[in-house]
């Protein structure tokens, strides 16, 4: 078993596409989008599937070595900006080494 | 008038919809059924008026009538803007997202209101899908020029802006059914008649149940950032929409039915391209306060006291009783 660290970023889903862009950049070797149903906050609930589906989010994971996981931190300006997300790091472990 | 032409059945569905949200009922429509129905909406509307306009004669005064409907939707997001900025505490940015809301357009108010026509047995000009479609982007131009101006931060370049405004999804199938109902004309017809006429009104019904559900479930959710004002300006500012869109009917040379279509593209607000382009293109901006207002205030406001005022103040107003 190999230690590696598992990001987990909340992010509204017309942001998605810039969050694993910038994963890419950082050298990331893969990423998972997943959908989310609904959600509470400081900006109160937030249910997926209004028209514009500006109330969407989505759960973007990656695991990746903890050098990566570094860059991801020092990149949290572009990762946030003015835009609300929830962004997590908790260690895991991975079978197989060389595939993160 | 009878109770039918009050109340048509699409508009009792949206309040079924509205109430059973309110009372907590496990009433849902899937989300998939409701984006397939909003784009076969599109699909039969852009169809439907290519088809008409395909008639000898049919597209004439559909220049002015464009030409209005594209200066409409440029310029109304200034007075919405300005009415923002004087009469609520909105910030810059959200002032003039929502601002970008009411300039362009609601699909779905039109199709309610063309279906009213059709049940009346009133006819419009064939080319009004196309100054819908017309109608859906000019505003968020302008909104994103009064955000600049007041010093508001504004992502994605140039062509990011162009993709949104030229290559929105509404508006590609809009525009790209209209041509093919053109182009195809009696054969369209007579092949695709029984999926655009026959089946809309109720689709209709079926998406403005799904509208009815949302437009509740989004005031219980997040109406709480509302205040007086906010509401204030949700049922003001379409008034203002509208009477300029009966001006600009008039001015068109349209018909009674035309008339009342283009004062109900006045005074709808869009509640699907227009949130998308703005969360991306103005980030700082409330999309809670755009969307809720939009969705939750106008389009029942529209659907419920708007739709008939217009379409009776269109027949007033071209002397058509």
């Amino acid at each position: 078993m190999h230690p590696r660290k598992r990001i987990e970023i909340v992010v509204e889903a017309v942001r998605a596409e810039a969050v694993t862009d910038l994963l890419d950049r950082l050298g990331a070797t893969g990423w998972t989008v997943l959908p989310v149903l609904a959600g509470r906050g400081r900006q109160g609930i937030r249910r997926a599937g209004d028209p514009g589906g500006v109330d969407d989010n989505v759960v973007v994971l990656c695991i990746a070595s903890a050098e990566i996981a570094d860059r991801v931190m020092a990149a949290q300006a572009e990762l946030l900006g003015a835009r609300p997300a929830i962004v997590s790091i908790t260690d895991c472990v991975v079978l197989r080494a060389d595939h993160f | 008038m009878s109770f039918a032409d009050l109340l048509p059945p699409p508009v009792l569905f949206f309040a079924l919809g509205f109430a059973a949200a309110a009372l907590r009922s496990d009433l849902a429509v899937p989300d998939a059924l409701a984006k397939a129905l909003s784009l076969y909406l599109m699909m039969a509307i852009g169809l439907k008026g290519g088809i008409a306009v395909a008639q000898p004669g049919a597209a004439a005064a559909m220049l002015p009538a464009l030409a209005l409907g594209v200066a409409l939707s440029a310029l109304m997001p200034v007075p919405a803007y300005a009415l923002l900025r004087a009469g609520t505490r909105l910030d810059r940015a959200t002032a003039a997202a929502v601002s970008a809301h009411y300039g362009s357009v609601s699909v779905v108010t039109f199709a309610a209101a063309a279906g009213q026509l059709t049940a009346a047995g009133v006819p419009y000009e064939g080319f009004m899908p196309a100054v819908l479609a017309a109608m859906e982007t000019p505003a968020i131009l302008t909104a994103l020029l009064l955000a600049r101006r007041g010093g508001e931060q504004t992502t994605g370049g140039g062509r990011e802006l162009a993709r949104e405004v030229l290559l929105n999804g509404s508006v590609v199938l809009l525009l790209g059914a209209f041509l093919i109902g053109w182009l195809g004309a009696a054969g369209a017809e007579r092949q695709l008649s029984p999926f655009i006429t026959a089946l809309f009104p109720g689709a209709l019904c079926l998406f403005l149940l799904e509208m009815g559900l949302t437009a509740a479930r989004r005031l219980r959710d997040r109406g709480r950032g509302l205040d007086v004002r906010l509401v204030g300006f949700a049922v003001l500012m379409p008034l203002l929409g509208g009477a300029l869109g009966l001006g600009a009917g008039l001015l068109a040379g349209l018909s009674p039915g035309g008339v009342g279509l283009m004062a109900v593209l006045g005074a709808s607000a869009s509640y699907i391209a227009v949130p998308a382009a703005m969360r991306m293109a103005l980030p700082a901006a409330d999309a809670g306060i755009y969307v809720t207002l939009s969705l939750a205030v106008t389009f029942p406001f529209n659907i419920l006291a708007g739709i008939p005022l217009w379409l009776w103040a269109a027949r007033a107003a071209t002397g058509a009783g």
